[in-house]
């Protein structure tokens, strides 16, 4: 959960004491530890820390419970340093990422500014650059889309400059909200309609291409879903996982009735699959 | 030339859960690395280990990126799972009480030898086996040495 206030409580103790201490709060809700070889830094969402569950596992431990110290942790964009000062790419010739603090660049037939506010999706990832070439190759004039998983909603804006009629976009996270918004704005961008939530949100509806660059466990959970959302003849464009999943992602695929089209890695194991949907016999 | 390295951030976190809340946040951001370029990678590498406790040490250099290395999960978190230890919603069950086999006690040493600093099964066993006794939990069945 990325928009709520953390709990954070720096414990003093031994080392030995880590471990113990980590496998027992990650049973109470605790969600991430930071070992600074004299104390521990342990985090819990604000609403869900109960004093007296950390004093009994103080108390198992022998802790001394003056050694602790406690902070709160308002919710804030900790990647801020990195989106301040990022260098802008260019994918396949043809598609320019920058931030508004950056210069346009001359000749160039797709110019994408993004500002990024602790969202996924700027294209300095494998996975989005991969999506973004595959996307090129696709024709989109006035064709549907689902944007599975937005993130920033970079996706969202080259379909639309790529052609796209309309695109209905969703992320989960709570910050992709606003970003969408942000991003849509500085791209001058109009035909995108967001929504925050899963991707039982889409009922009824379905598109002439859908794209989904998530992770393996995501993809192939919602699989079924996924595949009954695209159109006969429509198009399903995956990434988000390395060349080793790929097997059991298509498998899911095909099981779906879809037609592998094609598959690229790069030289980092990160790959995309597109498949299409054969029409109904 | 060999990067230079400008940090080590120590972390446990939860496999395929990685997200920029805290403790990613605050540990890798102020560090000027892209912390979602992480979570992504972090994500995709544990999606078999999804919901379990991963200790990742991640190296930062001095041009903002990185990498890291996923160990195998805390002995003792294993420990917990082994001996299946339910989250009790009566506060009178909450001390942990319960017992685990020295078959489990091996599998877990098994598991954890590569980070363990052991060389032999028997010294890694009896680790995990005063782990579990410092837990409150008891080990059963015949010790195997």
């Amino acid at each position: 959960m990325t928009n709520v206030d953390y709990k954070e409580i720096n414990i003093y103790t031994t080392a030995d004491n880590f471990e113990l201490l980590t496998a027992l709060l990650s049973h109470e809700g605790y969600e991430g530890f930071v070992d600074n070889e004299s104390f521990i830094q342990v985090y819990i969402p604000l609403d869900m820390f109960n004093q007296e569950i950390l004093s009994e596992i103080l108390v198992q431990l022998q802790i001394d419970p003056a050694s602790i110290k406690e902070n709160t942790i308002a919710p804030q964009n900790w990647n801020a340093q990195w989106e301040s000062s990022f260098q802008p790419v260019t994918i396949a010739d043809s598609i320019y990422i920058r931030a508004p603090f950056h210069e346009a660049k001359a000749d160039i037939l797709y110019d994408l500014i993004i500002q990024p506010k602790m969202t996924f999706g700027t294209g300095h990832h494998d996975t989005t650059s991969l999506v973004m070439e595959a996307m090129l190759n696709i024709d989109f004039k006035d064709k549907s889309v689902f944007d599975y998983g937005c993130g920033t909603g970079i996706l969202s804006v080259l379909a639309i400059k790529l052609g796209a009629a309309s695109v209905y976009a969703n992320d989960i996270d709570d910050w992709a909200f606003e970003n969408v918004e942000e991003n849509l704005n500085l791209n001058n961008i109009s035909g995108v309609t967001f929504k925050q939530g899963d991707i039982s949100l889409v009922k009824g509806n379905a598109y002439d291409i859908v794209i989904a660059n998530i992770n393996k466990n995501v993809l192939l959970s919602t699989m079924p879903h996924m595949c009954a959302i695209v159109k006969p003849q429509g198009l399903l464009l995956m990434s988000g996982f390395y060349v080793q999943d790929v097997e059991a992602i298509n498998e899911a695929a095909l099981s779906q009735g879809l037609t592998k089209l094609n598959q690229k890695s790069t030289d980092k194991e990160w790959t995309t699959l597109l498949y299409q949907k054969q029409s109904i016999m | 030339m060999a990067k230079e390295i400008s940090a080590y951030v120590k972390l446990q976190v939860k496999g395929g859960a990685a997200n920029p809340a805290p403790p990613i946040g605050p540990a890798l951001g102020s560090k000027g690395v892209n912390i979602m370029e992480f979570c992504k990678q972090f994500n995709a590498r544990t999606q078999e280990k999804a919901g379990k406790i991963l200790p990742v040490v991640i190296t930062v250099y001095s041009d903002k990126s990185f990498d890291f290395i996923i160990k195998t999960p805390p002995a003792a978190a294993q420990l917990l799972e082994a001996a299946k230890i339910q989250k009790g919603s009566d506060q009178s069950n909450r001390k942990k009480v319960g017992t685990v086999t020295w078959d489990q006690v091996k599998a877990i040493a098994e598991d954890k030898m590569p980070d363990l600093n052991c060389f032999t099964i028997e010294s890694a066993m009896s680790m995990v086996a005063g782990a579990a006794r410092s837990m409150g939990l008891n080990v059963t069945g015949e010790k195997p040495y």
